[in-house]
């Protein structure tokens, strides 16, 4: 189906991406409806499966009038088409990891000036509050992801680098190169420098690295760290150790067993290639006295410029409170390619939020498919 | 003489030594479901992977029958012109690189390796769930046999790809020339490499001689989720519109009927199903058109149905899979097989069955037209 857009079309987009981010939820719902039109018009991947999906239900884009009416493209979208605003010049390309070109999604960013403003409001809100409100100074940063230099399409990095070279930490390094290989030696001696100082750490990482540095510090039999009081660990992702998976609380006691932070101090980051927003348990902001709102227990929190909807994977109709469907994202900050889009991670409805449970089961291949990933290492840590 | 002598005892000694492990395998394979280790072998692979339980028995019971001591003897042989290779020219060690998609795959390519008399370097994949079980009570109960299987790179370990001097892969196109890439020269030639395939079907009048064939056809479509490559991915209707309307009515309804005989229990398929709808419109909108075709989406299989006019046509038709070729299921009336397999196999097809065989090939069929053997003698 082709889809004609134009230099108007284009601007407009241009338009609402230098407009501040919405507070409110009136404001919500008027941004969404002008993104949701400004997107159908100069985005040809979101205008193609727009028309399919109101198609189907026999309604006139005109007709939508709410952010819950909104088609959302699913997210294999990012990997099968361009999902980009027509004539905008691709400022930055997040891609998301994946052994193949076909697994791969690739999300262009006209400006990253959105997807920084997004961030730097979660990031204010969930992890550092009690900076942002002077009650402590700046924290020690330590990163376990490669620095964006090394890793220029990961969003994960450019998220970590903008944190912890920003204002409310002081810089103390990133420690796995762009190889993924973890520097776990390194990395210990300086969390233990902020020990043994007393400067509280905010540990950003992902939670397949975190769990390799315990691992390694494990194994090669390091004292535990007792880091200071208000250090934070920040992970995301799964949690996988060198020989079979660990739960969350499985990481969480390691944590504390070895690095002297407690659970209550650790946050979950859940964002994704595709979006520009973040969504936090709310964990180190009640610990740190700034507790978040949310919209019921066990929800998690996200900025007023995203909502999340859960819906049935066969309707896509949103599912009653307490019932698991698929997250959609309406992410008022995805201005550049989409703001309505369809995971393929679980959750339960809370209220008007949401809880993760995880990737959809299910695979993607056929065949006797052995892919490079089933058969990859990890480098061990040095030291 | 001396030297013609030494190397019959040789011969004869390498022979002794392999035949000697080839009926160690098949003892404990034969013999396995007897075991705990074989529930919970299933209980696992079952739990991760949503087979129902009697497919998973059923796969393994079918392994052993292909790995059994005779089988590879013949085949050794056979794919060797007819007779026994100079030990001399055999690899001592084979790399065996399987996903753990179907279940016990990975004790073929193993079986592959102990017939060249070689240790079999297994390195297994992230989703194996059967092989850890098996190995779990090996030295107990066959020592010798657990000498010659060595886990590799695992453990945060790289593969040693230096000590291979062959290999067996089953997997992608991609992953099998990435391990001739990473292969040292002399072995990266012998490597037995099963590629990316798909499964296809073929439907003619006179398809119910068999009344329960697409029942059967049915069972070979939803076996393991369609994961395995012999799965029919592609039905093929031969014939006018009356009778295409018939057959494919009679597949759609038993595709239906047949998915939750070949699920565990309590695995959610919906997530499944809508994938498969967006991937198909995904697709659509990626080349430019509208969604156009017959398709049928149960639970995560997805079957594709391709109306073709005559039997002559059929071959046109059917050759554009090209490589992905491999098992074509036939429903068809008896005097038609004939040509429609003749038809399959100039197509590329390696292997014709009828419904309800696709995933249980013959021991002897040389997989994917390759060999099971023959790749790995160089």
């Amino acid at each position: 189906m082709r889809c004609v857009t134009s230099h108007a079309s284009t601007r407009a987009l241009t338009d609402l991406a230098n407009l501040p981010l919405p507070s409110s939820a009136d404001d919500f719902e008027r941004r969404a409806l002008e993104l949701f039109h400004a997107q159908r018009a100069a985005v040809p991947a979101y205008a193609a499966w727009s028309a399919h999906e109101l198609g189907l239900r026999g309604v006139m884009a005109t007709e939508v009038t709410t952010w819950h009416e909104m088609p959302a493209l699913p997210i294999a979208a990012f990997k099968t088409l361009d999902v980009r605003a027509d004539g905008v010049p691709t400022t930055a390309l997040w891609e998301s990891s994946g052994t193949t070109s076909t697994d791969r999604s690739s999300h262009a960013l006209g400006s990253t000036a959105r997807y920084d403003e997004a961030l730097d409001a979660g990031v204010a809100a969930a992890l550092v509050p009690d900076v942002v409100a002077r009650d402590r100074p700046p924290l020690a940063c330590v990163q376990l992801q490669p620095p964006a230099s090394g890793a220029p399409h990961s969003s994960l990095s450019h998220m970590y680098d903008r944190i912890r070279t920003g204002p409310w930490c002081v810089d103390a390094g990133a420690y796995v190169d762009a190889a993924y290989r973890v520097d776990a030696l390194g990395a210990w001696e300086t969390l233990d420098r902020c020990a043994q100082s007393g400067d509280p750490v905010l540990l950003l990482t992902t939670s397949f690295a975190l769990a390799m540095l315990l691992e390694a510090a494990g194994e090669a039999g390091w004292p535990a760290l007792a880091l200071p009081d208000g250090s934070r660990v920040v992970d995301t992702g799964g949690y996988k150790g060198r020989t079979r998976e660990l739960t969350r609380d499985e990481l969480l006691a390691r944590v504390e067993r070895q690095l002297g932070v407690p659970a209550t101090w650790c946050e979950n980051e859940y964002g994704m290639s595709e979006l520009s927003s973040q969504a936090w348990l709310g964990t180190i902001a009640a610990a740190a006295g700034h507790a978040l709102i949310t919209d019921a227990p066990g929800a998690r929190w996200t900025p007023p410029f995203l909502r999340v909807r859960v819906v049935d994977p066969i309707t896509l109709a949103e599912v009653a409170d307490g019932d698991t469907g698929l997250l959609v994202f309406h992410d008022l900050a995805n201005v550049w390619s989409c703001a309505a889009v369809r995971s393929e991670d679980l959750g339960v409805r809370r209220g008007g939020g949401f809880e993760l449970l995880g990737r959809a089961p299910g695979a993607t291949l056929k065949g006797c498919s052995l892919r490079l990933e089933d058969i990859g290492n990890v480098e061990p840590a040095r030291g | 003489m001396d030297r013609r002598i030494g190397h019959a005892e040789a011969m004869t000694s390498f022979v002794d030594e392999r035949d000697a492990i080839l009926d160690a395998l098949e003892r404990i394979l034969r013999t396995w479901h007897e075991h705990e280790s074989f529930d919970h072998a299933v209980t696992e692979t079952v739990s991760r992977t949503g087979y129902a339980a009697a497919d998973v028995a059923a796969q393994l019971r079918h392994v052993a029958v292909r790995c059994r001591a005779e089988v590879l003897r013949e085949l050794l042989v056979d794919e060797h012109d007819g007779v026994e290779p100079d030990p001399a020219d055999l690899p001592s060690t084979v790399l065996v690189l399987a996903s753990g998609g179907v279940p016990g795959l990975v004790i073929e390519g193993i079986a592959s390796a102990l017939a060249v008399g070689a240790t079999a370097l297994v390195r297994p994949s992230r989703d194996e769930t059967i092989l850890h079980h098996l190995l779990g009570g090996l030295r107990a109960w066959e020592p010798a046999l657990a000498d010659r299987i060595e886990v590799v790179g695992t453990g945060g370990v790289d593969v040693p790809w230096n000590r291979a001097e062959a290999a067996v892969v089953f997997g992608s196109n991609e992953t099998i020339a990435r391990v001739r890439e990473l292969l040292p020269a002399a072995a990266s030639r012998r490597v037995a490499g099963y590629g990316s395939r798909q499964g296809i079907a073929v439907l003619a009048a006179g398809a119910d001689i068999d009344a329960s064939w697409a029942e059967r056809l049915a069972d070979d479509v939803l076996t393991f989720r369609q994961r395995g490559c012999m799965s029919p991915s592609w039905i093929f209707v031969v014939g006018d519109d009356a009778t295409a309307d018939e057959l494919v009515s009679a597949i759609g309804r038993e595709l239906a009927l047949g998915r939750t005989r070949h699920l565990a229990p309590g695995v959610e398929d919906h997530i499944a199903q809508r994938r498969s709808s967006d991937a198909d419109v995904l697709g659509a909108i990626a080349a430019g058109m509208a969604v156009d075709s017959t398709a049928f989406h149960t639970g995560d299989a997805r079957v594709t149905v391709v109306r073709v006019p005559t039997i002559d046509a059929l071959g046109t038709h059917v050759a554009h899979l090209g490589s992905l070729l491999q098992t074509a299921v036939v429903a068809t009336g008896i005097e038609d097989r004939p040509r429609i397999a003749e038809i399959l196999l100039d197509s590329g097809c390696t292997r014709v069955c009828l419904p309800g065989d696709a995933h249980w090939p013959d021991p002897r069929w040389p997989q994917d037209g390759i060999g099971r053997i023959a790749p790995l003698l160089g």
